[in-house]
């Protein structure tokens, strides 16, 4: 991973997990810190808790007391209806529901007894409020509880009857068994006073209750209750932690009291808030470790956003390089087609045997400077995916005999051996891209050539079947070179690179070159091995698979190329036919047009859509090439209008397309619009024949005549000082006459000579500056251009020495130029004079 | 999560996330609290006239008060609240809305004004003077003012010399009724030959006809103590103009007059108190009737005139400690003043008939048209 980037190395790693640790500290510690907290809470929630039950037992107490009202109210209404002393007697004894501890009775207003023991109102103070009417319930310490009401007669108390509850009954009374049986229950007065303890009640209890916690807590709850129905209190004591409660009894002095453990109430509740603090604890973590996946992921998606992005830029940037190089290619193409094309011209026309040598090595240098350029394209198209292979049947023996025939004479140049060899058992009808294929083995055989230095190139052909109509071809090139370095082996396919670039920098090329062998042969499903030792040579070994298409084996190869450069001669003549050339730029016709003088094609151009058009209309031609872009009337549009064309004499004929824009699947798209065939710009002489051959009507094809070889036969006799040619030409081509002009400048030469040689003795500038004009047209208007090349420099000189604005310096220059270069000229103009009348011999 | 990291400000949302995370639980557990811990009770006041108002008004309002502050409750008053208007259904929808969790109902007849809305605020506990009305959540509560009212019979019984006491009363409702039957005994007890001469004005609160009446009790009557049940002191102003005693009601007169020769007093903030801590304790709803007494100190005679020799001061003392050892003033042989016995002799009036049901005065009690 990258190490800028937003990659999840150490550092962040670190960061998450001390991020981690400080969250987890912090939670860790706010428990801790919440714990009391939330035992405070609970504690208070038991507390209210507690004093809500224990308000529900004093609403126990009342209903037990009501209920006990109730009971004596009824008897009190039966004895003010019936007030008779038996019935009264009888019907007390009922209410004493025979226990000796209850005792009931009936009151007069004065405190004297009717029936049963008289109560004293300093024992139960609240009594004598049943004087007044109403029920009362009171308890007196040693006496017990008492139960009273009154015994009306209309609006007014006549009596009242009680009944007297023992102490000793008052623990099943309230039911105390009945509670909590952790919880211990007592009755207090409300001075404090215990008076009914809880069954069992001993030294352990009774320190408990002096223990000092436990009483400041009932002295709390006694205050409390001065508010409050109930009170709950939690006490932490020597004794314990206990719950201390305490509920004032309705209508009465007393308070029911009591405490239970702490943990009889809060035990599990606690075991539940343990439960909850662990599974919080865990929910935490879980959480932290989410936060921190997220936060993992969140990087990782950034990342790969900024890698997606980073992917983006650059296969935009590489779209752009691709189009740019694609623009570029047809941009650079046309200017090459214009070099090649003259260079062309120039090598065919010229018989200076310096202007050839000069033309050829123009020519290898734009054929240079046009691989270079298709291997850039190439590379882009490869990068791009643009590119396709155009696979189609062909001849491997054809492929192998161009590259023989381009690779022996540059081996020749570098004294090296080239030697073939061909396994005759090598099946000869394939199906592939030859163009490619051609293309792979040229590569390894040009550095092969390239840096070599010593002995020579082997290149070997072979094939081994895969399967029945299937075959690996094989290419080994083996050189005597420098050889590559065993670590550098695995390089050297890497784009543009290039090795020892100190030893190798006077060899040129891109560097792409490999590569793009590399990628040609990956796309064809082949592969390519190296073996080589540093300073001995290399083996290359090319392995392609290909389909085979027919039987034919490529049996003994035969190299029957000459490395000698051949005069151009056409394949055809064809004088009848006529074609059409459209192109927008004029030096593009005039190329095609000299380039197809030989065959005596009858050729006509158009600059322009429209002009073609028109031309279509006016008659009729065998054949069209079209340039494919040209500006208002494109090649694809300019078909279209010409096919829908009513008075279009060419309908039938077929229409090639020109173009410079060699991305693949242009040929496709091209025959898919109507065009018959294409024609890559620059237009190679030898493929425009063979595509006229192909397409012109087959009756106007003739053989080419062997009449051309007659001019050479000239050449060949006077090609080192006359340019025949050239003579020709001014005469008009017809030797006749040019023997007449060699005849006469021979026989003017003396007279001339002399007149020239007396000015310039006398220095009349003027007149001689005439002489060495006059030379000059004669000489070259019989091909004598060296000659007349010669008198040129000399009248150049002779001008700026008789012009007036000359200066001192310009003239004195001149005149020593002159005085210099007159006698080699006049050596000139003696060997011309000389070779004219030999050469008006010869023809004569 | 491609959602999450295409969101820019990251950092901001987790801060917010974080923030949520942190600040909603502490909000929410304060509120929690604060909702428990701060339910401040509220107790709502509804009384007659203006609360500055010495007599019935102010005493209520200083004794409530002095109650409410020493519990720590929220005291909500409305005041001028005129009786059979709708002015106290619509002071206790006021109060309720406002949060009071107890009313005291301050004046004779609103209970029986409120009786519908009283039933219609069930959560809400009742408070009133009147024992006309009853409802579960409805207490009627009073002082044994009749108890002071008995003493001061008995002074007044002692002190007369033409033996005729003059009683300015507002209504003839069983409140006042037995506040003039139990000061008509106190005068029997010390001075059987006196009579209570007694005269309405209809209402409680009426300067012009209390001060004609006071009047009239001297002049044609020829009373020569004055008292008075009414929610003002004009009465007491009236005798001290005409030179002759009186004895004042629910508040101490700022006056030096020999002639003024007590008050009949209650502790209103003992009494509130005693209200209030039962309605804390949730006891409240429970009773009908809650009255206390002399026996509580809820009721007194304020500091004596000079007038007032030692040995009335002396019988009225004994008298009050029987009443505190449970002596029953309604009790015993009573007739009303129509001759009909209102009560044999081994019998007691009970609280429920004094409360609700005074409709006749007793035997010693004339009524001066």
């Amino acid at each position: 991973m990258n190490e800028q980037g937003f990659s999840l190395n150490e550092k962040y790693i670190r960061k998450i997990i001390l991020q981690f640790a400080t969250v987890m500290f912090i939670l860790i510690f706010a428990c801790f810190s919440l714990r009391t907290e939330v035992r405070d809470l609970l504690n208070a929630t038991l507390e209210k808790m507690i004093a809500k039950q224990t308000s529900d037992m004093s609403i126990v107490a009342e209903e037990r007391f009501s209920k006990e009202l109730a009971e004596l109210r009824l008897a009190a209404k039966y004895l003010e209806a019936h007030p008779d002393s038996a019935t009264e007697e009888n019907f007390l004894s009922l209410l004493k529901l025979d226990n000796e501890e209850i005792s009931v009775g009936l009151l007069r207003l004065d405190g004297r007894a009717i029936h049963g023991k008289i109560i004293s109102k300093w024992d139960f103070l609240r009594f004598p409020s049943a004087y007044r009417g109403n029920d009362v319930v009171d308890f007196c310490a040693g006496k017990g509880l008492l139960f009273a009401v009154p015994v009306m007669h209309g609006g007014n108390v006549k009596a009242v009857i009680y009944r007297l509850y023992d102490e000793n009954l008052l623990p099943d009374f309230f039911g105390f068994a009945e509670y909590n049986s952790d919880a211990k229950l007592l009755i207090q007065e409300r001075n404090g006073q215990i008076i009914i303890p809880y069954k069992n009640y001993g030294k352990a209890d009774r320190k408990f209750f002096m223990d000092d916690t436990i009483r400041n807590g009932f002295k709390i709850i006694r205050d409390k209750l001065a508010t409050n129905k109930s009170v709950g209190l939690y006490r932490k004591a020597e004794v314990g932690r206990f719950f201390l409660f305490a509920t004032d009894l309705p209508q009465t002095n007393c308070t029911l009291i009591g405490y239970v453990p702490w943990s009889a109430v809060a035990g599990d509740i606690f075991r539940i808030y343990t439960l909850l603090l662990g599974g919080g604890t865990l929910m935490l973590i879980f959480l932290a470790l989410v936060s921190a996946y997220l936060f993992v992921m969140r990087t990782k998606a950034e990342e790969s956003d900024a890698l997606r992005e980073a992917k983006r830029t650059a296969d935009e940037a590489n779209k752009a390089k691709s189009d740019f190089l694609a623009n570029m290619s047809h941009e650079i193409r046309t200017p090459i087609n214009a070099i090649i094309g003259m260079n062309e011209m120039i090598l065919r026309e010229s018989q200076n045997p310096d202007i050839i040598s000069y033309a050829q090595n123009s020519a290898a240098a734009s054929e240079t400077l046009l691989s270079l350029i298709n291997d850039i394209l190439d590379f882009s198209k490869i990068e791009s995916g643009k590119f396709a292979l155009l696979e189609e049947n062909y001849k491997l023996d054809e492929v192998i005999k161009s590259l023989v025939k381009m690779m022996k004479p540059r081996a020749a140049k570098k004294s090296l051996s080239f030697n073939v060899k061909v396994n005759p058992a090598t099946g000869n009808l394939l199906f592939g891209d030859s163009v490619r294929i051609r293309q792979i083995a040229l590569n390894i055989l040009s550095n092969a050539v390239k840096y070599t230095k010593v002995g020579g190139v082997e290149f070997g052909v072979d094939s081994k079947a895969i399967s029945i109509d299937k075959t690996n071809l094989i290419f080994t090139v083996k050189d005597t070179g420098i050889g590559i370095r065993t670590e550098d082996i695995p390089k050297i396919f890497n784009d543009f690179e290039r090795f020892d670039a100190q030893k190798n920098k006077n060899i040129e090329g891109t560097g792409l070159g490999l590569a793009i062998t590399n990628r040609l042969v990956n796309l064809m499903g082949g592969k390519i091995e190296v073996q080589s030792v540093y300073g001995e040579g290399s083996t290359f070994i090319v392995t392609i698979p290909q389909k085979i298409v027919g039987k034919e084996l490529i049996g003994n190869f035969t190299d029957e190329t000459t490395s000698v450069q051949e005069k151009y001669q056409p394949l055809f003549i064809a004088p009848d036919a006529e074609i059409l050339v459209v192109d927008d730029n004029e030096m593009n016709l005039t190329v095609a047009v000299n380039l197809l003088k030989a065959t005596q094609i009858k050729i006509d151009t158009a600059l322009s859509g429209m002009i073609c058009l028109k031309k279509l209309a006016e008659r009729h031609y065998d054949l069209i090439f079209m340039d494919q872009m040209m500006p208002s009337l494109d090649g694809i549009q300019t078909l279209k209008i010409a096919s829908a064309m009513e008075n279009n004499l060419s309908k039938d004929a077929p229409i090639i397309a020109l173009t410079a824009n060699a991305i693949s699947g242009t040929r496709e798209m091209l025959i898919g619009k109507g065009f018959t065939d294409y024609l890559s710009k620059p237009i190679d002489i030898k493929l425009m024949e063979q595509m006229l051959m192909k397409y012109l009507p087959s009756k106007k094809i003739l053989p080419p005549p062997e009449s051309t070889s007659e001019p050479e036969k000239i050449s060949e006799a006077n090609s080192d000082f006359i340019n025949v040619e050239l003579g020709l030409e001014y005469s008009a081509g017809m030797p006749d006459m040019y023997k007449e002009l060699l005849l006469m400048f021979s026989n003017l030469k003396a007279e001339k000579q002399k007149k020239l040689q007396e000015a310039f003795d006398a220095q009349d500038w003027k007149n001689y500056t005439i002489y060495v004009h006059a030379l000059k047209s004669t000489a070259l208007s019989i091909g004598g251009e060296k000659t007349s090349a010669a008198a040129k420099d000399l009248e150049m000189a002779g001008k700026i020495l008789t012009a007036k604005t000359s200066s001192e310096l310009e003239k004195h220059e001149n005149a020593e130029f002159i005085q210099k270069n007159h006698a080699a000229t006049m050596k000139l103009y003696d060997k011309l004079a000389e070779e004219a009348k030999r050469l008006a011999d010869t023809l004569g | 999560m491609k959602y999450l990291s295409n969101i820019k400000n990251f950092k901001f949302l987790t801060a917010a996330v974080m923030f949520l995370i942190i600040v909603l639980p502490v909000i929410f557990v304060f509120h929690f609290n604060r909702e428990f811990a701060e339910r401040k009770e509220k107790i709502g006041l509804i009384i007659l006239g203006d609360i500055k108002t010495p007599g019935w008004n102010e005493s209520h309002y200083r004794g409530i008060k002095a109650a409410c502050e020493n519990f720590g409750i929220e005291l909500l008053v409305r005041d001028k609240v005129r009786e059979n208007i709708g002015e106290c259904p619509a002071a206790i929808k006021d109060l309720a809305r406002n949060g009071a969790r107890m009313i005291f109902l301050a004046s004779y007849s609103y209970s029986t004004e409120a009786q519908d809305l009283i039933k219609r605020y069930p959560q809400i506990a009742f408070a009133t003077n009147s024992a006309e009305v009853h409802a579960r959540n409805l207490t009627a509560y009073f002082v044994r003012m009749y108890q002071a009212r008995y003493l001061a019979g008995a002074l007044a019984g002692m002190k007369t010399k033409s033996n005729v006491i003059g009683y300015v009363a507002a209504l003839p409702n069983t409140e006042v009724n037995r506040g003039i039957n139990a000061f008509a005994l106190g005068v029997q007890k010390t001075n059987p030959q006196a009579k209570v001469v007694v005269m309405w004005t209809g209402y409680w609160q009426d300067e012009k006809t209390e001060a004609k009446h006071a009047e009239r009790l001297i002049k044609e009557a020829g009373a020569d103590i004055l008292t008075y049940h009414q929610d003002e002191e004009t009465t007491a102003q009236v005798a001290e103009k005409f030179g002759v005693d009186f004895i004042a009601y629910n508040a101490i007169l700022n006056s030096n007059s020999e002639h003024y020769l007590t008050s009949i007093l209650c502790r209103w903030d003992l009494y509130y108190s005693d209200m209030i801590q039962r309605y804390l304790k949730g006891e409240m709803n429970y009773v009908k009737n809650h009255w206390i007494g002399i026996e509580r100190g809820a009721v007194m005679l304020s500091n004596f005139s000079p007038a007032v020799t030692p040995k009335m001061i002396a019988k009225v003392d004994s008298l009050k400690q029987e009443l505190i050892n449970g002596k029953l003033i309604f009790s015993g042989k009573i007739y009303d003043n129509a001759g009909n016995l209102r009560c044999e002799e081994d019998e007691a009036i009970s609280d429920d008939t004094l409360l609700e049901n005074i409709n006749w005065l007793v035997r010693g009690v004339e009524v001066l048209e």
